[in-house]
């Protein structure tokens, strides 16, 4: 493994990178960090990827954005872009959940035809059609003496969207984990979230993707999640029994999984080729 | 929450003593044929042209309900109904197949002890699994015995003065709820269909309960009778998930109650113990 600050879109960034081979773009959720894939980075890596986990801009061990907290998905996608370019990154695979997953949707978008495929996890590309969220609230939790007792309700809230089938110790410690937000940044993101909508260019992306949902995330409903993959060609739709909003951090051997799902994409996209 | 899958008089019919909050009923389905919904049409004279195109009369699948609760043995010893409130979600069509799920959400015994008011909440599913009606209805059922059982009661006997009391007693001993209100000086009202009730509460610990207290709550967090028996008396303490999928609604300062997320966690946590003893005090040989 190793870790490097790099300069990405005038961002100062930590990067980490784990194994040899085809490139795999990790993208964590949001006010979280590249934590989140510890385990299955070396998972992965095992199986000769190149895997490559970034906190984004304003998370984890990078700098924050030059002009403040990001509040667009497209612009997540933007400095992914300059990162796969800057590393030289070759048709990489991206995996990305919630608004990770987003991110990754945004960049199939953009540059499909440069990917191998997209693995979209608790994420979906047009508005919420049930909306936990609205801008309006996430606008106020912005100002800290409106969020009272944040942190109980990040970890209380955490807690909600594990799934059931996740031990009750294992579900304690992502939840614990995920306390270490920054709140600015995690409202921001998911403002992001809420205001995003790329369902206009679903149906014209040009890499394979998967999209996956767990079925006890709270924040996410499968139907939209179904409704992104019928709009992108040939796109596959998982539903995960008794997993939440976290697949990564709530299955056990996730890297396994994820391994079997990004042979998928690939054998599809040599067919297709 | 005890599921009692009930068949057609399998079971004794049961007296007042017998029903449980947090009891569930669910039995045959039924289905409405043509010929039903033109008979039921006839007799109450809604012979709305609705009702001749296919949709069975709300009412119909409402009268329906106690007409199952008649065949599951459940009415043997009811004296009387005494509401119903009700809502028609979504059309029920000639054909369809519905089926009845029903909650006990309150028992409170009579002051002259011979005889109870149970509280029910009924679901109308269809055969897709979609809400088609649902409301509430009481009933006055018949004692085994005229007694004082309140005191066994009192655990399930949500949002009662005396639930309330019990509940400040095993709140006042818990480090979690007296560590998460440790800087807080004001009331937490909670509201359970019509009833109400306040915990006064400063620097960590409950120092008055009741339907009134000095300067009113500072909030109030309320939601139906199904939904605190089903938090109280289900398998675990999700009240987060609940209140997220908007369950509850709050009255009043609404940064007091998230300021209070992890003392109203701690809160319903000692709830649900204290339902949980109701049900083993129940269950214990009585001798």
């Amino acid at each position: 493994m190793r870790a490097d600050y790099l300069t990405v879109d005038d961002t100062t960034s930590f990067i980490l990178q784990e194994g040899e081979g085809r490139p795999v773009l990790c993208l964590h959720t949001a006010g979280q960090n590249g934590v989140q894939w510890r385990h299955t980075q070396s998972e992965l890596a095992a199986h000769g990827y190149r895997v490559v986990v970034p906190d984004l801009p304003g998370h984890g061990r990078s700098e924050p954005a030059p002009n403040g907290p990001v509040r667009d998905i497209g612009r997540y996608a933007v400095w992914c872009e300059r990162l796969i370019d800057q590393l030289g990154l070759e048709n990489p695979y991206v995996v990305g959940c919630s608004i990770g997953g987003r991110i990754g949707l945004d960049l199939a978008v953009r540059r499909g035809d440069r990917l191998a495929g997209v693995v979209a996890m608790a994420a979906h590309g047009a508005r919420d059609s049930r909306p936990l969220l609205s801008l309006r609230r996430l606008e106020r939790e912005l100002i800290d003496s409106a969020a009272p007792a944040r942190s109980d309700r990040t970890y209380h809230g955490t807690l909600a969207v594990v799934g059931d089938r996740v031990p009750a110790a294992k579900a304690e410690l992502i939840a614990r984990m995920h306390r270490r937000e920054d709140p600015e940044i995690s409202n921001s993101d998911l403002i992001g979230w809420v205001t995003h909508d790329i369902s206009h260019g679903l149906p014209s992306v040009a890499c394979p993707v998967h999209l996956v949902v767990g079925g006890d995330d709270l924040w996410v409903d499968p139907a939209d999640v179904q409704a992104t993959a019928r709009l992108i060609p040939d796109a596959r739709y998982t539903l995960l029994d008794g997993i939440g909003h976290y697949p990564m951090e709530e299955l056990d051997g996730f890297g396994e999984t994820l391994h079997g799902w990004l042979k998928d994409l690939g054998d599809r996209r040599r067919t297709a080729a | 929450m005890t599921r009692a899958e009930g068949t057609p008089r399998t079971r004794p019919a049961p007296y007042f003593e017998d029903f449980r909050v947090g009891q569930r009923y669910t039995g045959p389905a039924r289905t409405f044929s043509r010929g039903v919904v033109a008979a039921f049409a006839e007799v109450t004279g809604d012979t709305h042209p609705l009702h001749t195109d296919g949709i069975v009369l709300g009412a119909l699948v409402l009268s329906a309900f106690f007409g199952w609760h008649h065949e599951l043995g459940l009415s043997t010893h009811v004296e009387a109904a005494f509401d119903v409130q009700w809502e028609y979600r979504a059309p029920v069509h000639v054909g369809d197949t519905v089926t009845y799920e029903m909650t006990i959400t309150r028992c409170r015994r009579t002051s002259g002890r011979t005889n109870g008011v149970v509280g029910r909440h009924i679901v109308v599913r269809d055969q897709n699994g979609v809400v088609v009606q649902a409301g509430t209805s009481s009933m006055l059922v018949t004692a085994r015995m005229a007694a004082d059982d309140q005191d066994l009661r009192t655990g399930r006997a949500f949002v009662t003065e005396a639930w309330a009391a019990a509940l400040a007693e095993r709140l006042n001993q818990d480090p979690d709820f007296r560590t998460a209100t440790s800087t807080w000086d004001g009331t937490i009202g909670l509201r359970s269909g019509a009833q109400e009730i306040h915990f006064r509460v400063y620097q960590g610990r409950v120092h008055d309960t009741g339907p009134r207290t000095p300067n009113g709550p500072r909030f109030v967090l309320a939601a139906d009778d199904l939904t605190w028996t089903e938090l109280l008396t289900g398998p675990v303490n999700d009240f987060t998930k609940r209140a997220m999928k908007d369950e509850f609604r709050v009255h009043g300062d609404a940064y007091e109650y998230l300021r209070l997320t992890k003392a109203l966690i701690a809160l319903v946590g000692q709830a649900r113990v204290l339902a949980g003893e109701e049900e083993s005090m129940r269950c214990a040989p009585t001798t």
